[in-house]
C-alpha cells in the first residue's frame, strides 16, 4: 500500500540528487509533460479505487500523454498558436476530477461506511 | 500487506513523476542567467555611478583648492589684472555658475507611448534629436547659457542617445526634459518656435515654453581634457 509513496520519495530524491536539469529552453515543455504525468499517475490512482486498473493503460498513458503534449507545445511554438494553455487546462480539469474521484471513494470507504471497508475488494479484483 | 500487481506499476509511475517533477523544479528555482546578467549589469552601472560622483567631487575640490592658491596670489601686486581674466574665462568656459532672464522648455513623452505597440512607440517619445535642435536652435537665437536637466552645455558636450536614456555630458536624463537658456527671452522663443519645437507641438507632445527673468544654470561640472589640440606654433 505505502509502495508508490515510497516510489514518489525516491523519485524526488533521485530528481534532487541527480546533477541533470532541464535547459531553461525546454522547461515549458517539460512543465507540461510533468502534468501529463501527474495526470495519468492521479489516474492510475482512481482506476484502483474505482477497481479498474490496468497496467498498460496506465504505463502507456504515462509515457505517450506526457511526449504527446511536450509535443504539441511545441507544435504550438511552430505555428503560433498558444497550445501550452490548451493543455495545461485540459490536464488542470482532469487532475482535478480525479482528485474529486479520489476523494469521494476515500470518504465513502473510509468514513460513511465503515462496512464497505472490512469487504476491501480493491486489491483482487484489479 | 502482501505485494499486489498493481502496486508495482504506480510506484514505478510515481518515481519517475517525482525524478521529473524535481529535476524540472530545480530549473525554475535555477536563476535564470539573464537576470543574473542584468543583476551585475546593474552593479556595474551603480558603482560607476558611484565612481562618477567620487570624481566630480574630487573635481570640484581641486578646483577649490586652485582657486585658493589665485585669491592667495592676488595679495602679490601685478597678478589682478590676471586674476580677472581668468574669472572671465571660466564664466566663458561655462564652469560658473550663471543666472538672467531666458526660457525654459519643458518636453515629455507623449501619454500613448505608454499603451502604443512595440513597433510604434518611437512616433511618440522625445528623442534626443529633438533636444539637440532645440539647443540648435536656442544657440541660433543667441542663447548665452544653456542646460538640459541641470546638465550644463558647453563647448564639448554630448547630447546622445544611449539606448534607451538620453546622455548629455555623458550624463543620463530621464523625462521629463527641461532645457533652460539664458538670453533675450523673445528673441529665444522666436528662433525656438521656428523649429523643431513647432514641429513637436504640432505632433500633440505635450510641450512647455516659459519666458522667465530668473533662468538659473549651473556650473559645468566635468572637466576640460585637451590631450592633442594644442595653440599653433609661432611663426608657422
Amino acid at each position: 500500500m505505502w509502495l508508490p509513496f515510497l516510489g514518489l520519495l525516491l523519485g524526488f530524491l533521485i530528481g534532487q540528487t541527480l546533477t541533470f536539469t532541464v535547459p531553461a529552453n525546454f522547461a515549458p515543455y517539460f512543465s507540461v509533460a510533468i502534468l501529463a504525468t501527474l495526470d495519468s499517475t492521479l489516474g492510475g490512482v482512481t482506476a484502483v479505487m474505482k477497481e479498474k486498473y490496468d497496467a498498460a493503460i496506465l504505463m502507456t498513458g504515462f509515457f505517450i500523454n506526457s511526449t504527446v503534449s511536450a509535443f504539441l507545445v511545441l507544435l504550438g511554438d511552430w505555428i503560433g498558436v498558444d497550445l501550452y494553455y490548451v493543455a495545461v487546462f485540459v490536464f488542470g480539469v482532469r487532475i482535478f476530477q480525479n482528485i474529486a474521484i479520489i476523494r469521494r471513494e476515500l470518504v465513502s470507504k473510509y468514513l460513511s461506511n465503515n462496512i464497505k471497508n472490512s469487504q476491501s475488494t480493491t486489491h483482487e479484483v484489479q | 500487506m502482501k505485494l499486489e500487481k498493481w502496486h508495482l506499476s504506480i510506484t514505478v509511475v510515481c518515481l519517475l513523476f517525482g525524478a521529473l517533477f524535481t529535476s524540472n523544479l530545480k530549473t525554475h528555482l535555477h536563476e535564470n542567467p539573464m537576470a543574473a546578467r542584468n543583476k551585475t549589469l546593474v552593479n556595474v552601472i551603480k558603482t560607476q555611478d558611484q565612481k562618477i560622483a567620487e570624481l566630480e567631487s574630487e573635481i570640484k575640490s581641486i578646483r577649490e583648492k586652485i582657486q585658493k592658491y589665485q585669491t592667495a596670489k592676488t595679495a602679490q601686486t601685478g597678478l589682478e589684472p590676471l586674476q580677472k581674466e581668468l574669472e572671465r574665462l571660466q564664466f566663458l568656459a561655462g564652469l560658473t555658475a550663471v543666472e538672467g532672464p531666458g526660457i525654459e522648455i519643458t518636453l515629455k513623452d507623449q501619454e500613448k507611448a505608454k499603451t502604443a505597440k512595440e513597433s510604434e512607440v518611437d512616433f511618440y517619445i522625445i528623442h534626443y534629436t529633438d533636444i539637440l535642435y532645440i539647443v540648435n536652435d536656442l544657440r541660433a537665437g543667441g542663447a548665452e547659457a544653456i542646460s538640459v536637466n541641470g546638465e550644463r552645455v558647453v563647448s564639448t558636450s554630448d547630447i546622445r542617445c544611449a539606448g534607451v536614456f538620453i546622455t548629455v555630458n555623458l550624463n543620463r536624463l530621464a523625462p521629463p526634459y527641461k532645457i533652460s537658456a539664458i538670453g533675450n527671452p523673445d528673441k529665444l522663443e522666436e528662433s525656438v518656435r521656428a523649429g523643431e519645437y513647432t514641429i513637436l507641438e504640432q505632433s500633440h507632445f505635450p510641450v512647455t515654453l516659459e519666458k522667465r527673468n530668473d533662468i538659473f544654470i549651473p556650473e559645468y561640472k566635468g572637466s576640460y581634457t585637451f590631450n592633442y589640440a594644442a595653440p599653433p606654433k609661432e611663426g608657422v
